[in-house]
């Protein structure tokens, strides 16, 4: 069976940011077929998985995007924000410099996605106790001063992770119902396209 | 039995005092024997010298010159580093872990160290581009392929002429070096042949920890200048905002819209923009599309074509995605993206990726001397590079 006959009431299309190498592919991947391995290979552009879930009586169809965490590719991935309708920006909590970012990345979020996107916020790794260089209140402190909802996730031992794709998708879908421009976005898969490509059919 | 008349051919052009280039470069197009590989890509980037006499000094002093840039660069004190190098640091350790995962010869520390240093050496002199993540992808191949040459060497190194850490092949005694070799590759099938005859499978079980720190300085280097020789052919696919690979993304979207018009077309309506398809391939060298066992004969193909990574790839990622128009045509959206970055390319042989090849040379003869084409090179300086004359005329 091919992804797209599944039926489904709705669908989200969400996006996985942060600094390199804090566990965005390892979240999505336990979270949509629930493996994990130490050594994922890095994410080159932009990747895509698919999951389907029953969110309070409805079949949610998830799109979620995966990007790339390096700087150099800001420009490819930037063109996916637009169209997001939930962002999960993630960041190691045993390394602070990806926290540090997370006000970057905000800021992008701001630039270049679409107003009312949802956002939840992700401290990674949470396993790894004794590596920890951002405590909980910190990320809590600044995920309450962006107003948005904060969890502590570990990919390796399955923490969490659900709960946080749960939100976001509760969150956008809370939402769209009254955002006008809902159909379109959530029909198509690029609504935000990769800058210097040709136009296609939703120009 | 074609392996080994191949390698037999190449053993004469090798065997040279002064190797006729074009020559090795014509037989290589056709694909290198996994025992001669890292010889003549070496001569094929440029790193090696076709002038026999000058080689042992070249490579002396290239190993030399990397030496000194790890001292420079690399054995710093952390103070030392400015901000964006610690950042490039930081990113290569994390990544360089990451490469080619389930290849154990990428998990031996001494293998990820000698790519630590490689990495970051390159990026700290290309200040244009920095490191980006893919080009350790790139580097794997060469280690790769160096690693095994070096295996080899190891179980012959007890004969005179390997004293000095390998390299037999562009030895002055090169002769001295065929000749105990040859009986083991004649008249045994694959599984028996001798160390100089691994099949190449083997590399992806190869066990470093069996090298020196010398032999492992020596890969490094080699791969060092090696890498860079591919990087430099292709730098802007890295630099800001990558206009190389959007170019050659520019390309392949044309020669789609002339030779495979119903896919172009099926890809607009279902909104899959070519770059999003081609993002990875040309910035991985399809090196994260086909298993690394093909990988190395396309790379014989590429680097046997001048500047074969930036003027023929496009040509091969055109036949690539072509070759699963059928396949694409039937899918829609989502399914498109799933397939697209997950080929199933895993059963991949030697015979298939020649059979791309050949598709791609289609191509480049059909299209090469365009004068859209021609107009592209003109402009490949500039922004106007941007706009695909293929694409305005299609």
């Amino acid at each position: 069976m091919t992804s797209s006959s599944r039926p489904f009431d709705l669908q989200i299309k969400l996006l996985m940011i942060g600094d390199s190498a804090v566990g965005k592919t390892s979240l999505l991947l336990r979270y949509a077929n629930d493996t994990f391995s130490s050594t994922f290979i890095t994410t080159i552009g932009i990747d895509f998985k698919i999951k389907t879930i029953d969110l309070d009586g409805k079949r949610v169809k998830l799109q979620i995007w995966d990007t790339a965490g390096q700087e150099q590719f800001r420009t490819i991935t930037r063109s996916y924000f637009r169209g997001a309708q939930g962002i999960v920006l993630v960041y190691d909590i045993t390394d602070r410099g990806t926290f540090n970012s997370v006000r970057s990345w905000m800021a992008q979020i701001n630039d270049h996605a679409d107003a009312q996107v949802n956002r939840v916020l992700i401290g990674n790794k949470a396993d790894f106790e004794t590596a920890r260089q951002v405590s909980t209140e910190e990320g809590q402190r600044l995920a309450d001063e962006y107003g948005v909802k904060f969890f502590e996730t570990s990919a390796k031992n399955d923490v969490n992770v659900t709960e946080c794709f749960t939100t976001i998708a509760r969150e956008a879908k809370a939402r769209i119902p009254t955002d006008p421009n809902n159909n379109r976005q959530g029909q198509r898969l690029n609504s935000g396209r990769a800058s210097g490509s040709k136009p296609g059919c939703c120009k | 039995m074609r392996r080994r008349r191949t390698c037999e051919a190449f053993d004469e052009e090798l065997g040279r005092d002064i190797i006729d280039l074009d020559n090795l470069a014509r037989m290589a197009w056709n694909g290198v024997p996994p025992e001669r590989r890292r010889t003549v890509w070496m001569l094929l980037v440029g790193y090696l010298p076709a002038n026999a006499s000058r080689r042992e000094a070249t490579v002396r002093r290239k190993r030399g010159e990397f030496e000194e840039a790890l001292r420079l660069h690399f054995h710093v004190s952390p103070g030392a580093r400015s901000q964006r190098d610690q950042g490039t640091l930081r990113q290569i350790l994390v990544d360089v872990p990451r490469t080619c995962p389930g290849i154990p010869l990428f998990a031996q520390e001494g293998i990820q160290n000698l790519m630590i240093r490689v990495l970051y050496v390159w990026s700290i002199r290309h200040p244009a581009s920095g490191y980006v993540q893919g080009m350790n992808d790139l580097l794997a191949i060469f280690i790769m392929v160096f690693a095994a040459a070096a295996e080899a060497d190891l179980d012959t190194v007890d004969h005179a002429t390997f004293g000095r850490g390998g390299f037999a092949t562009f030895d002055s005694d090169l002769d001295d070096d065929l000749a105990p070799a040859r009986p083991a590759e004649v008249g045994l099938p694959p599984s028996r042949r001798g160390p100089r005859g691994q099949p190449h499978s083997h590399v992806e079980g190869l066990d470093a920890s069996r090298f020196s720190q010398q032999t492992l300085d020596e890969i490094a280097a080699d791969t060092y200048w090696c890498l860079s020789k591919v990087l430099d052919s292709i730098h802007d696919h890295y630099t800001h905002t990558q206009p190389g690979l959007r170019r050659a993304t520019t390309q392949v979207e044309g020669l789609l819209r002339r030779v495979d018009s119903d896919l172009f077309k099926h890809l607009m309506e279902e909104c899959m923009p070519i770059l999003q398809i081609t993002f990875r391939w040309i910035n991985c060298l399809l090196t994260r599309e086909l298993p690394l066992r093909v990988i190395m004969r396309l790379w014989d193909t590429c680097l046997a074509e001048t500047s074969g990574f930036e003027k023929f790839f496009p040509y091969v990622c055109a036949a690539f995605l072509c070759h699963f128009s059928e396949t694409l045509r039937h899918l829609q959206a989502e399914d498109l993206h799933l397939f697209l970055q997950d080929l199933p390319t895993k059963d991949w042989t030697d015979d298939d990726v020649e059979t791309l090849l050949s598709e791609a040379y289609i191509l480049s003869t059909l299209f090469q001397d365009a004068p859209s084409h021609l107009a592209l090179k003109e402009a490949q300086a500039s922004l106007a590079a941007m706009i695909d004359p293929l694409a305005r005329t299609g």
